[in-house]
This record gives C-alpha cells, sequence and structure tokens, in this order.
C-alpha cells in the first residue's frame, strides 16, 4: 500500500542510492522528465542535472550522503533539471534520508517543477513592463518595489533611483507630510478606486517640476504580503485642453453677450426714429423726418459693419489658406483705396515706408485683416486737435522675422486700459464712428495664427502697433486664445 | 412746475432721441445740451451766478467716453464747484448714461457722491421717467 502511495504521490519522487544510482522513480517524476515507465530505474541521477551542473553536483550529493538531514537542495541557489527531451526545468527539490532495514540507506528527491509558476510571473512583470501607463507597485511599507518604462519616463528617474524607496519620492513636496496617512487609509480598506477623487493631483518629477496626474489604487494580494498597485496617467494635456475649452467658453459667453447688446443697441434706436418718422409724416414735418430717414440709414450701416466683423472673426477661426510672399505695399494701397472716404474725413495721411529685404511670409488675408484693421484704427481714433494727422506705415527684416509696424499720431489709448487692448469687444473711444469693439481682437487672432507676436505702445501723441511674422511659417497649434 | 433736464453727451444722435423722448413724457420744459464735461461745468458756473433768476436742472445726464472733458472727470469737479459756491438747494439728480458697461466706470461713478443711477445706452426711457418724477422738482 506505502508502495502504491509512492507510485501515484502527485509530486516526482526518486528513490536515490549512495552513489547516485536511481533505485526507482515514481511515475510522476518518469512524466515530469520525459522517459516511459522503468527506464529511470537504474540511471544515474545525474540524468537529470543539466550537463553544466554535474561535476558540482557530484561534490554536493557525496557531502549529503556524509550528512543526510532533510532540507532543501540548493537552498538560495536556483536549481535546474534537464528532460530527456533536453529541456531544462526551473525545479524545487526537498531531500529525505531512508534508512533500509537491512543497513545503509537511500536518499529520497521530492522535484517540484517552478516553471509554470515561473512563467506566470514572468507574466506578470511583461504585463506591467506594457502597460500604457505608468505602472508603480508598492509594498504594505509604501516602499516602491517595481516600476515600469513609463514610471522613468514620467518621473525622470531610472528604476534603480526609485526601487525600494518611499513613495512620498513621486508626491509633491507639500504633500509629503501627509500622504503616508493616505496610505494607510488606503490599506486598510483596500479596493480599486481612483486616488484622491475630487482633488488635483499633481506627481512631482526628478527635476522638481510638478505633473498633473490622475492616479488608479488596486490591492493586490501575493504569497509573501499585500501590495498596492497605483496606474498614474499623465493628464497635462488633458488639464491644458481644459483650461483652453473655459477661456474660449468665458469668451464666448462674453461674445454671446456683447453682440446680443451691440445689436439691441441700434434696433432700439431705430425703433424710435421709426415712430419719430410715423409721426412726423403725419404733421407734415417732413425735415425731420428726412433728417430721421438718414439717421435709420446711418445705424444701419453700423449694424452691418458689426455683422461683417462677426463673420471675420468666425471666418479668422476656420482659414485655411496656403501661405505665400505678401506685397506689403500693394495691400496699403488696396486700404487707400478702400478707405478714402475715411481718410479724406478725418484728414489723415497714409504714409508707406517700407526698408524690408526679406518679404513677408503669411496668409495673404490674415495680412490683409491684419493691416485694414490697424490702419482704419488709426484714422478712427485719429486726434482732431492735431494739425497734421498721419498713418505711417513701416517694414523692416531681421534675422528671423518681418517686422510691420502701423504707427499714428491720434488720441492715445488711455493708460488705465492698455490691459485691455486686445480683449474682445473693447473700445476706448465708444463714441467715436461705427466700431464693433472686435478689430483689435481679430488682429491678434491673425497675428497668432501666423505665428507672430503684436505689441503696442501708446501715448496721448499717438499709438505704434508693433507686428512681427517669422519667415519660417510654424503650423502651430490653435494658440491660446485671449 | 415744468421741469429741466441736462444731457451731457457728444453724440448728436442721442441727444436728439432723448430729447424727443422726453418731450413725448410730457411735464418737461427745457432740455439743455452741453457737449462735454467742460461746457457742462461752464453752463453750471453760468447758473450759480445767476441764481435765483436761473434754476439748476431737475436730472443731468451724464456719458462717459467724450472727446474733451468725459463724464468721470466732470463728477468731481462739479463737487468742488458745489462745494465753494455753498450749494445746499436739492442738487439735480445725476444719472449716467454711457455705452460703457465696464465695471470700473461704474466703481468711478458711484464714488463721486453726485450719482443716482448708472443706465447704459440704449437708454430704459421708463426708467428716466422713474427718476424723473422723483427729482426735486
Amino acid at each position: 500500500m506505502y508502495a502504491e502511495a509512492f507510485e501515484c504521490a502527485p509530486v516526482a519522487l526518486l528513490l536515490v542510492r549512495t552513489g547516485g544510482v536511481i533505485e526507482h522513480a515514481n511515475h510522476e517524476a518518469e512524466r515530469l522528465f520525459g522517459y516511459e515507465p522503468g527506464t529511470l530505474d537504474g540511471r544515474h541521477v545525474d540524468l537529470l542535472v543539466p550537463a553544466r551542473f554535474r561535476t558540482q553536483h557530484g561534490a554536493l550529493m557525496d557531502a549529503f550522503h556524509r550528512h543526510p538531514e532533510t532540507r532543501t537542495m540548493g537552498a538560495g541557489r536556483e536549481l535546474y533539471g534537464v528532460r530527456s527531451d533536453g529541456r531544462e526545468l526551473r525545479i524545487e527539490v526537498g531531500l529525505t534520508r531512508l534508512d533500509r532495514p537491512e543497513g545503509g540507506h537511500l536518499i529520497m528527491a521530492s522535484v517540484v517543477d517552478l516553471s509554470a509558476r515561473l512563467r506566470d510571473d514572468e507574466r506578470f512583470r511583461a504585463a506591467f513592463e506594457a502597460a500604457p501607463n505608468a505602472m508603480i507597485l508598492v509594498d504594505a511599507a509604501g516602499r516602491i518595489v517595481l516600476v515600469n518604462g513609463q514610471t522613468e519616463a514620467l518621473f525622470g528617474y531610472d528604476r534603480g533611483e526609485l526601487l525600494g524607496e518611499p513613495i512620498e519620492l513621486l508626491v509633491p513636496q507639500d504633500m509629503r507630510a501627509r500622504h503616508p496617512a493616505f496610505v494607510k487609509v488606503y490599506t486598510a480598506a483596500p479596493v480599486p478606486r481612483p486616488m484622491g477623487s475630487g482633488r488635483d493631483l499633481h506627481g512631482q518629477r526628478k527635476d522638481g517640476t510638478l505633473v498633473p496626474i490622475e492616479v488608479g489604487l488596486r490591492p493586490l494580494r501575493g504569497p509573501d504580503g499585500d501590495y498596492v498597485i497605483s496606474s498614474v496617467v499623465d493628464i497635462s494635456e488633458r488639464v491644458q485642453a481644459r483650461e483652453r475649452l473655459m477661456q474660449r467658453n468665458e469668451e464666448l459667453e462674453q461674445f454671446a453677450y456683447r453682440t446680443s447688446h451691440d445689436l439691441r443697441a441700434p434696433l432700439v434706436t431705430m425703433k424710435g426714429l421709426a415712430e419719430f418718422i410715423g409721426e412726423d409724416a403725419a404733421r407734415g414735418a417732413n425735415d425731420e423726418v428726412v433728417a430721421n430717414a438718414a439717421r435709420v440709414v446711418h445705424l444701419a450701416d453700423r449694424m452691418l459693419h458689426l455683422v461683417e466683423g462677426i463673420l471675420a472673426l468666425a471666418r479668422s477661426d476656420y482659414a485655411n489658406e496656403p501661405a505665400a510672399e505678401v506685397d506689403v505695399g500693394a495691400l496699403v494701397e488696396a486700404a487707400r483705396e478702400n478707405l478714402g472716404g475715411a481718410l479724406r474725413a478725418a484728414g489723415v495721411s497714409l504714409v508707406y515706408v517700407p526698408a524690408h529685404r526679406r518679404p513677408l511670409l503669411g496668409q495673404p488675408t490674415r495680412v490683409t485683416q491684419i493691416l485694414e484693421n490697424l490702419i482704419s484704427n488709426g484714422i478712427k481714433y485719429a486726434d482732431p486737435a492735431k494739425a497734421e494727422r498721419h498713418v505711417v506705415v513701416r517694414t523692416f527684416s531681421g534675422p528671423h522675422q518681418f517686422h510691420l509696424q502701423v504707427e499714428d499720431n491720434g488720441l492715445g489709448i488711455p493708460a488705465e486700459r492698455h490691459g485691455q487692448v486686445f480683449a474682445i469687444f473693447t473700445r476706448f473711444h465708444a463714441d467715436r464712428g461705427p466700431g464693433s469693439g472686435l478689430g483689435l481682437y481679430l488682429v491678434r487672432q491673425h497675428v497668432l495664427k501666423l505665428g507672430g507676436t503684436i505689441e503696442f505702445e501708446s501715448s496721448p501723441a499717438g499709438t505704434t502697433f508693433h507686428v512681427t511674422v517669422p519667415f519660417r511659417l510654424r503650423t502651430s497649434p490653435l494658440p491660446k486664445a485671449g | 412746475m415744468d421741469k429741466t433736464v441736462l444731457i451731457i453727451d457728444d453724440d448728436e444722435d442721442f441727444v436728439y432721441l432723448t430729447r424727443r423722448h422726453l418731450q413725448r413724457l410730457g411735464g418737461i420744459g427745457e432740455v439743455v445740451h452741453a457737449i462735454d464735461g467742460q461746457a457742462a461745468l461752464d453752463w453750471f458756473r453760468e447758473c450759480l451766478a445767476d441764481r435765483p433768476a436761473r434754476r439748476l436742472p431737475d436730472l443731468a445726464l451724464v456719458d462717459i467716453n467724450m472727446p474733451g472733458m468725459g463724464g468721470l472727470e466732470f463728477l468731481p469737479r462739479l463737487a468742488e464747484l458745489f462745494d465753494g459756491n455753498g450749494v445746499v438747494v436739492p442738487p439735480p439728480t445725476f444719472l449716467m448714461a454711457t455705452s460703457s458697461d465696464l465695471p470700473c466706470d461704474r466703481a468711478a461713478a458711484e464714488s463721486s457722491g453726485l450719482v443716482t443711477g448708472y443706465l447704459t445706452k440704449p437708454l430704459d426711457m421708463a426708467e428716466v421717467a422713474r427718476v424723473l418724477a422723483e427729482s426735486k422738482g
């Protein structure tokens, strides 16, 4: 019966004589090493030891026979066996001395195949490494035991610098003191959940910079203790996109408010005028009728101007015209023609002073809009108190940029309003001539989309707008609005 | 007694429209127009000199952005003028009437201590009528 138990045990068992010959191997041992039933008996045990370990194995075996006590073979070392087909196995071997009734002894070796368990472990490591997020395995003491390449990339550390360190190394300085308490709370009730829900989380990189992150936590019960797996996602782009979106939303709200106000105002006035026209016509006051009809036309023009501005703004977001060399001189002449009436009415002279050596490269529609808006602003805000009134367009080329300057000697922008110059719907001399308050906002949007910059200087002596456009056009992503 | 209204504004269209709306309300004696703050100050100075023959207006509509002296500069100067002349008669009711709805303009107008209301153009004439009815008369 004992013999039967030996044969059928689910563990590979070998009985080995002094000297190393196999007395008997059970079914599982034959199956594990790939031998037909009975064919291992009488063979030397070295048959199951990879060739490179045989010399060493002989000496170790002799030592065990001299001091035989039940123990694990090769404690602390990795043990290998070799199958009949040459394939090696990672194994664990237990050794027991069995005394023979007739004298002498046998060694019983029990062999466990570790390959399956090791394969799982390797698979875990490979999956951990291949995860699309930064993965960090932390032990119950809060120390980092495993990280993947994404973690190295995100935080700027080599894994050698992270392993064994407290997880607080990756926590922003101002949160470090409080973090271990959070870890304790989590390990007390470890369920899969996002970290710090409702709060903005940041990680701290090796260089000290902070990165907005999202962290998922998952408990992992290992054979040797409890762990927490953190999966960390860099959400910088998402945060930036959200900020951009919020800014655009705010602009849009303001836009809707101002547009409805600016469209409503002339309509209310036109309605009043139409009522007066009716009353005046009834009592035959023809001069009043004619004057008020002219006022209605004037207001309608103003509304048209505003609506055109809004359309131009809508187009500015979608214009995808190819870049080309732009003839600034021709554009100034076109502006002189288009704005001729306004120039004469305001007594403003338009002067072009070109000094550039390289041509301006840009989307012609954008450059036209920039130039026309800046020139027409110069005319609109001309100072009637000055005897000579002018708008001067200057060009020159720097090493990397084209410079376009539009200078006037008009009223100037009140100093306290300098911060709002490029904001949507800002007008500084609100009662001077038609204006939608969109002009400079639009100009800035166009300049940004050309990859350029716009600045201004202003005093009661006049205003100068300074635009630069790089010679090498970048196809930049959506510029930050505002 | 019919009321007198002063409009301080450089926009002739606005002055015309407001004048006609006021006349429709009835009970308006005179509508005076000053093209900017300076003109309004001069007019107030004359009124104060000729008292009691000339009355101060019952209501003044004050624009903010004007080519000459703007409304926000005008108000403190007028307050000085009143102080210097010991004006104790009920002063006129001042309403800002402007196209600016900037919070800073609103705050500056209120800090003058003279202004009872801040209206943006186009004016809500019902509100103007209400304020006018409550003015000193």
